[in-house]
């Protein structure tokens, strides 16, 4: 009763309308002063988390003198941020994730000193540093598990000259990161690059996907384990096209892979693909029912009218109802915008959120679903030189059959 | 000697992945260019290339290998490479850190390979998508070390044969 009361009391309160969708008004996370920074940059684009009725937000910026990582917080029915907390300790840092754990608490990671590192953070607590990688490691994602409390984490780690994927599970104990049964996605002996993970975990089990080198040109590869099993063997998630000239090359190009779950056992990958060179990368995604064990045909997320505009910076996220949401940015109208996308029987037409304004760049898009099916977004405005990170949270208006 | 060079240089050349910058040419991170090109005052050639790119290897292979493109270049530019999906990190002289592929996004390079000609200040002056000669190198030389850039199109200049 009481959750229908909120959401009754959030729907007169949305004042905003784009499409099938309402949206409250957007707030300022963090406002950045002139030669200072903020970045939603990170391998999977989790920068975004919400548990129970907290949201968490984490971001690089350099306010301090050098690149570190802060949080905010707030609850879903606030009107504003709590101040940026600092949660990395030595830097510089980069490319943080989060992940949501109950109680309104997260365990954040991201990369300093050539090593990827997490801690238990909420808006009254941080828990103590841990290292997750032995070797020199980057690009660390981090995922809500498909048990309660747990977390999983993704990340490339150096093996001799190369990156390889490695994942582990993270549990919490008495406020510090433990990660435990730390693997090799692939353990073949390593020939060229496998880095930017992403990383999901239904009930069916994990899926992690991830840029792989190996084939000569960049491809993006999944691998699937199920609950307790190891990880079976590489597939290629994406269809390229083989290069257009003999002799020459080994295909189109993809990167910067993203995944969701619905936490039973639907999964969506999104990423950039460059299949149509002409017009740049476009986004991609394609769906599994089966965990992440296999995948249907890939499919084109952008309308036509993003047809001959690159599109960067795909974000994915997927609510427990099912509903799945593609976020990117691209220039289609002169600036920078971030566009999103929905999926029901094919992608909808491409929507903006509000506050969207001539004069700025809005980029780096970043989502996540809460329980209740409501969207959170977050995303970097460039202004003049100046960065602002703008949130909003809204949900897809009920359609009467 | 001068042949046994050529064709040492060539098969360094062919040897490498298909979009690594050609063997040979002194290519530089684009901050790191940026640098060089503002304490040295000279025009910076930016190559854009993407890992497994065809046309990037074709140049890489066709062009490239021209011993005497090779000596033109290193003395007019600061020569700089970016691989168009890497997340290298680069410093810009504002003091804002952003990777490689940033980049590519920020200059709306959506094709690979495409060559940048740029002033030291880091502004373009010329952008030159795809596959290229040796003598469509040359021609860009001449149109960005005679400054005809700053009174007529590349299109104009090619045109007329300045």
């Amino acid at each position: 009763m009481r959750a229908v009361a909120i959401l009754l009391g959030y729907l007169v309160a949305c004042a905003v309308f784009a499409a099938d969708w309402q949206f409250q008004k957007p707030l300022v996370v963090t406002a950045a002063s002139r030669g200072v920074f903020c970045h939603l940059d990170a391998s999977g684009r989790k920068s975004l988390a919400v548990s129970d009725d907290t949201v968490a937000i984490v971001w690089e910026d350099n306010r301090s003198g050098s690149a570190q990582i802060y949080a905010a917080f707030k609850k879903i029915d606030a009107d504003g941020f709590t101040p940026p907390l600092r949660i990395s300790d030595a830097g510089p840092a980069y490319e943080p994730a989060v992940a949501a754990l109950p109680h309104g608490r997260f365990v954040a990671g991201w990369e300093a000193n050539g090593r990827v590192w997490s801690r238990l953070v909420s808006p009254t607590e941080k828990g103590p540093v841990t290292a997750l990688s032995s070797h020199p490691a980057q690009q660390l994602t981090l995922a809500r598990a498909a048990t309660e409390g747990k977390v999983v984490a993704a990340w490339a780690q150096r093996r001799d000259k190369w990156f390889q994927i490695m994942t582990a599970g993270l549990t919490v104990r008495n406020g510090v990161v433990v990660p435990r049964a730390a693997r090799l996605v692939d353990d073949e002996p390593p020939r060229d690059h496998q880095f930017y993970p992403a990383i999901a975990e239904s009930r069916a089990g994990v899926v992690v996907a991830w840029e792989d080198r190996r084939q000569g040109a960049t491809r993006i590869m999944t691998a699937f384990a199920p609950p307790a099993g190891g990880f079976g063997p590489p597939r290629v998630l994406n269809d390229f096209r083989a290069s257009r000239i003999a002799r020459f090359g080994n295909g189109t190009g993809a990167m910067r892979v993203v995944l969701a779950t619905d936490g039973q056992a639907n999964v969506t990958a999104a990423w950039l693909d460059k299949r149509d060179f002409e017009g740049g990368y476009d986004v991609y995604a394609t769906v599994s029912e089966d965990g992440g064990k296999t995948f249907a045909a890939d499919e084109i997320v952008q309308d036509m009218l993003g047809e001959n505009t690159p599109q960067w910076h795909a974000a994915v996220a997927m609510s427990r109802q099912g509903n799945i949401v593609v976020a990117w940015d691209d220039s289609r109208e002169g600036s920078k915008d971030v566009w999103f996308s929905t999926r029901e029987e094919s992608w909808s037409d491409d929507n903006t959120f509000p506050a969207m304004e001539d004069g700025r760049s809005e980029a780096h898009p970043v989502l996540a679903y809460d329980d209740h099916g409501r969207l959170h977004a977050a995303w970097l405005e460039l202004r003049q030189g100046a960065s602002v990170i703008r949130y909003v949270q809204g949900v897809q208006r009920f359609t009467p059959p | 000697m001068r042949r046994i060079t050529g064709i040492l240089l060539c098969l360094l050349v062919s040897s490498i992945g298909w979009a690594d910058p050609p063997a040979g040419y002194p290519f530089v991170a684009y901050d790191e260019g940026l640098r060089l090109a503002r304490q040295q005052n000279k025009k910076i050639f930016l190559y854009f290339g993407r890992y497994g790119c065809g046309y990037c290897g074709k140049t890489n292979v066709e062009t490239f290998s021209n011993r005497d493109l090779r000596n033109l270049y290193i003395k007019h530019y600061i020569l700089v490479y970016v691989d168009a999906e890497s997340g290298r990190r680069l410093t810009l002289p504002e003091g804002e850190r952003i990777t490689e592929m940033e980049l590519g996004a920020r200059l709306n390079v959506f094709s690979s390979p495409v060559f940048l000609y740029l002033e030291p200040s880091g502004e373009i002056i010329l952008r030159a998508p795809g596959y290229k000669t040796v003598k469509d190198f040359e021609d860009f030389d001449r149109y960005v070390q005679g400054g005809y850039y700053r009174n007529q199109s590349i299109n104009e200049f090619l045109a007329g044969k300045s």
